[in-house]
């Protein structure tokens, strides 16, 4: 299932906003979700994920704090900011956008293969 | 942090060189590791093995870096729009400190192969600018012109003191000043006791400090009431350089007398540092007025009317609103003049350059610049095998990183990001290499100025760098790393997110990898190639000059040059004092045999000629007189140099004033003037003398005259009975060691007479050497360089041959658990390694033809094109090559094809 092109630059960290925007998560609840509401489409190598978090987290987009989980023991947890929110609304537009031209070009229609 | 005890030993190890890799401390590492611990803790409460969380992790080094890099940022965020740009450099800086502690094999070898290239480059640069470049601290040095005498044989002779004086007041007011000066060795008493030193000195008219604008760093300098009878100004300034060597840079020094030439002078001055004397490279001790040069080496002709001793350099500084061509104008009139009062040859002329483009002499300028120009290049292309050599190791790495690159690209690095920060990674190496470079270069130049080289003059040279040398070492440094760079940042960043990042081996693409650092492999044999053909070339010609038959000193000789005071003895006192200094000579213990010249063979700055005419014979065209070497010798002169007479006799005591003219001539003279071999008998007569002719009494064997390398020149001898004079060269042929003995005879000259001036006391393979020293040099340190560029590029194919040997380790693996042998295995990587090299000795064959056939002009004895030397380099070359491809090969062929085969 891997998807070969340039397209999914960019594709990651919008993925991980929009996970954020649903509720705060850690790092491995991230992990999973990604890769079971994705079906492996954007799971991530794990080494790359803590990085992209903490690149989102620089640029004022997530934030994080420490506090217990239901399990009781203390995780990390991340949630996005209002600029977050503003940069994932952006994202949104802009993949809806282009998956509008690529369905009006018939490209989704067929159900084409990478 | 407090969890992750209970975590399994190798997923604690694994968190830990994540956080290595990173270069985080204190809190930030902390809270990084504590995330981690959690990640992994998460991961064993679901279930998963200890095996499959590290290995979905993925790789700790990238993980390292990437966390590293991405925290580093978020702590020192300051997105000021101004000082974005510059935290960014900053933090590109940071990043690539904190990778260069992760590899520090890597840093070292970059470091120390750029160093090289960078101190070569920075030492010749060194010389070049002292030489070349650096401006001498003159005022207004825009309005300076040297002016030199064009006459049919000198295009750029100087002038004599008389020719000064009416050049000068020809000039009238279109110049400020006219500043001069004469150049002459002085003895000076050292105020300790008996001992003696030589002095250089600089004698200057009144125009030459203040038409050069310079001020004295302490006292005065030397003017007009210093030029104004001769013998009248017993006055010197010191030499900054002597000042700071005979007194320590003692202020105290002005207002002393210093002993020079047996008469005392009062030292009023001191020149400034920054004026190291009108010609580069010899640094006059002391400046003296240019009237007392009478008083200070008193000579047979009176300097001030004398036109025949062309020896003051002459300057002119240019008047207000008077144009360069208004000044020519007038000196063509001047040199009309003079011609017309038959003062001046017909059609000399006085030339003029700007002071600034003139280093030395215009045609010492041409040999130096031709010099310096193939020093430069040589160490050009050194640099660029050593930046070839990172850029193909980096190549390598570049692989290593499309993943680290990819994930950064996805997190929405541009490209151009991604380049910048590894061309400021291979920058930070540059500059590194530079400083080592820089360093390098000042110890190698002090000890080279140190050693104790045969130069014909006590060359003296201020090699300290400054800040053109920093900006040009700086200059280099950046330019190398960003030379190494670029190609492998362009390489490393051209990827396709997706497939890197799923990717675990880095194997695809790697034939285009290879193939760009065979390509640069290739460059850098055709490179080392240039420079070994070159080395060879200059080696084989100094060989071949060394093998060249002087046609004098065979045996162990001393020589000493001495000069007498001539306003102390007649000519005829001079010869008696002679006799009374043979007896002495022959006191010293090892003395053979003493003889003296006027002219010593083979001294590069002293050199005699004269114009005779011989019936018969025709003149060259546009000339009166042939111009003949000639130099006064006593008998047994002969003997002790060697030099066989032919036919006829040697001088005999009977040769004295008042008797019949007589000269020896060498069989060159011989042959080209007296062709049927009747040489002895016949007779020449003086161009510009009314004397009896001069009778040839003897022929004898050729010996070099001017320059090892020349063809025979004719050359006669005259008795030293009957051409007096009072500075000549004693040489001795001893038994022991001769330096030693030199010194000894100099010091029983001055001990028989104090006012006796010895200079250069030495032995004749000394002598000798002096004139070899140029292509001595030319051939090592170009051979040095090559064999430094060969070394370089062996590791460059090392590294080639290596890398694909590993990248190969699967197939190779596989090959020989099929049965194939290692031979075979062999064969197969150092052929991989071998056929760039081949395109390289191809392609620097061809570079190597044009080269050689520039330096044509530089070879003596060999042809530029010498097959032998060509077929040496590459059989050479070659065999370094198959060295350096083999050992990593072998090292291939030993691994068990059972690892190599697991090891994917």
């Amino acid at each position: 299932m891997a998807v070969q092109t340039e397209l999914v630059r960019g594709a990651g960290p919008v993925a991980v906003l929009q996970l954020l925007a649903g509720r705060e998560m850690y790092g491995y609840e991230l992990v999973g979700a990604l890769d079971q509401r994705t079906s492996g489409v954007l799971a991530l190598g794990q080494s790359t994920l803590y990085p992209m978090l903490y690149h989102l987290e620089a640029k004022g987009l997530i934030r994080a704090r420490w506090r217990r989980a239901e399990s009781g023991r203390r995780r990390k947890y991340y949630g996005i900011t209002a600029e977050g929110e503003l940069a994932l609304q952006r994202r949104r537009e802009e993949w809806r956008d282009l998956f509008g031209a690529m369905h009006d070009l018939g490209l989704l229609e067929s159900g084409g293969e990478t | 942090m407090s969890g992750s005890a209970n975590l399994p030993e190798r997923v604690r190890r694994r968190i830990e060189e994540v956080l290595d890799g990173s270069g985080l401390d204190g809190a930030e590492r902390s809270d990084v590791r504590a995330e981690l611990v959690a990640h992994f803790e998460d991961g064993l409460a679901a279930g998963r093995g200890v095996d499959e969380l590290i290995e979905v992790f993925g790789e700790a080094a990238v993980a390292g870096r990437l966390i590293g890099e991405e925290r580093g940022m978020a702590t020192g965020r300051g997105r000021l729009a101004i000082g974005l740009w510059l935290s960014s450099m900053a933090r590109d800086g940071r990043i690539a400190v904190r990778r260069f502690r992760n590899s520090p094999g890597f840093v070292v070898t970059a470091v120390l192969s750029l160093a090289i290239g960078i101190g070569a480059n920075t030492a010749i640069f060194t010389l070049v600018n002292t030489l070349l470049v650096r401006s001498q601290p003159y005022a207004a040095p825009e309005r300076l012109y040297n002016a030199f005498l064009s006459e049919s044989n000198q295009e750029y002779g100087s002038f004599s003191y008389p020719d000064m004086v009416d050049l000068k007041e020809g000039l009238g007011d279109q110049v400020t000043h006219v500043p001069a000066s004469q150049f002459t060795i002085v003895q000076r008493e050292l105020e300790s006791g008996s001992d003696v030193e030589v002095v250089t000195v600089e004698a200057v008219n009144g125009d030459y400090f203040p038409g050069l604008g310079l001020r004295a760093a302490a006292g005065r300098v030397l003017g007009q009431e210093d030029d104004v009878a001769p013998g009248a100004h017993p006055v010197v300034m010191l030499g900054w350089s002597y000042w700071q060597r005979a007194y320590g840079g003692d202020i105290g020094a002005v207002g002393r007398d210093v002993v020079l030439g047996g008469q005392p002078y009062t030292i009023v001055g001191i020149a400034p540092r920054e004026f190291q004397g009108a010609l580069r490279g010899l640094v006059p001790d002391v400046f003296a007025p240019i009237l007392m040069l009478n008083t200070l080496a008193p000579g047979g002709d009176d300097p001030y009317t004398e036109r025949g001793n062309h020896s003051v350099f002459v300057k002119v500084r240019l008047a207000d609103g008077v144009e360069e061509s208004a000044l020519e104008s007038r000196l063509a009139t001047i040199a009309r003049d003079q011609s017309s009062r038959g003062v001046w040859e017909e059609g000399t002329l006085v030339r003029l350059l700007p002071t600034r483009g003139v280093m030395v002499h215009p045609p010492v300028d041409r040999f130096i610049r031709m010099a310096a120009w193939l020093l430069s290049a040589v160490v050009a292309l050194v640099l660029v095998i050593a930046c070839a050599n990172l850029a193909s190791f980096l190549l390598a790495k570049a692989v290593d990183r499309r993943r680290e690159m990819a994930v950064q690209l996805s997190l929405g690095a541009t490209r151009g990001m991604l380049v910048r920060q590894m061309m400021i990674e291979t920058l930070v190496l540059g500059l590194v290499a530079g400083a080592v470079g820089l360093g390098a270069s000042v110890l190698v130049l002090r000890w080279l100025m140190q050693a104790d080289l045969p130069l014909p003059v006590p060359l003296s040279l201020d090699l300290s760098p400054d800040a053109t040398v920093l900006g040009y070492s700086l200059l280099v440094s950046a330019l190398a790393g960003l030379a190494f760079g670029l190609a492998p940042a362009l390489l490393a960043t051209r990827t396709r997110i997706a497939t890197v990042l799923r990717e675990e081996t880095p194997g695809s693409g790697r034939h285009g990898r290879v193939s760009a650092r065979g390509v640069l492999v290739a460059g850098q044999v055709a490179v080392t190639l240039v420079l070994l053909a070159t080395a060879g070339l200059l080696l084989r010609s100094f060989r071949a000059t060394q093998t060249v038959d002087p046609g004098f000193g065979y045996e162990p000789t001393a020589m000493v040059t001495l000069s007498l005071r001539a306003d102390k003895w007649s000519d005829e006192e001079g010869l008696v004092f002679v006799d009374r200094l043979y007896e002495r000579f022959r006191e010293v213990p090892g003395v053979r045999n003493v003889g003296l010249t006027g002219r010593m063979h083979l001294d590069a700055l002293n050199n005699w000629s004269a114009n005779i005419v011989v019936d018969g014979i025709e003149a060259p065209p546009g000339r009166a007189s042939h111009e003949i070497e000639w130099t006064p010798v006593d008998a047994p002169f002969f003997d002790v140099m060697g030099i066989r007479i032919r036919e006829g006799r040697n001088f005999m005591e009977a040769d004295v004033r008042g008797t019949q003219r007589v000269a020896i001539v060498n069989e060159e003279m011989a042959r080209r003037f007296w062709p049927d071999g009747q040489a002895v008998g016949s007779t020449f007569r003086y161009a510009s003398s009314a004397l009896e002719a001069v009778t040839v009494v003897g022929v004898a064997s050729d010996a070099k005259v001017r320059q090892i390398g020349e063809s025979p020149r004719p050359q006669f001898y005259r008795p030293f009975t009957q051409t007096y004079a009072s500075g000549f060269t004693v040489i001795a042929n001893v038994a022991g060691d001769p330096e030693r003995t030199a010194l000894e005879i100099a010091r029983a000259a001055r001990e028989l007479d104090r006012d006796v001036l010895t200079w250069e006391p030495k032995s004749m393979e000394r002598h000798l050497a002096t004139q070899l020293l140029a292509r001595r040099l030319a051939a090592w340190i170009v051979s040095a360089f090559a064999v430094l560029g060969l070394l370089l590029a062996s590791v460059g194919l090392y590294g080639l041959v290596s890398y694909s040997a590993a990248q190969r380790r699967r197939e190779v693996g596989i090959r020989m658990s099929l049965g194939a042998d290692r031979e075979r295995i062999m064969r197969l990587l150092v052929g991989s390694g071998l056929r760039p090299v081949l395109a390289g000795t191809a392609a620097g064959l061809v570079a190597a033809v044009v080269v050689a056939t520039l330096l044509q002009g530089l070879l003596y004895g060999v042809d530029a094109l010498d097959p032998a030397t060509f077929a040496i380099v590459v059989v050479g070359l070659f065999t370094v090559a198959i060295a350096a491809a083999s050992v990593p090969a072998i090292r291939a062929t030993r691994v068990d094809p059972s690892v190599a085969l697991r090891s994917e």
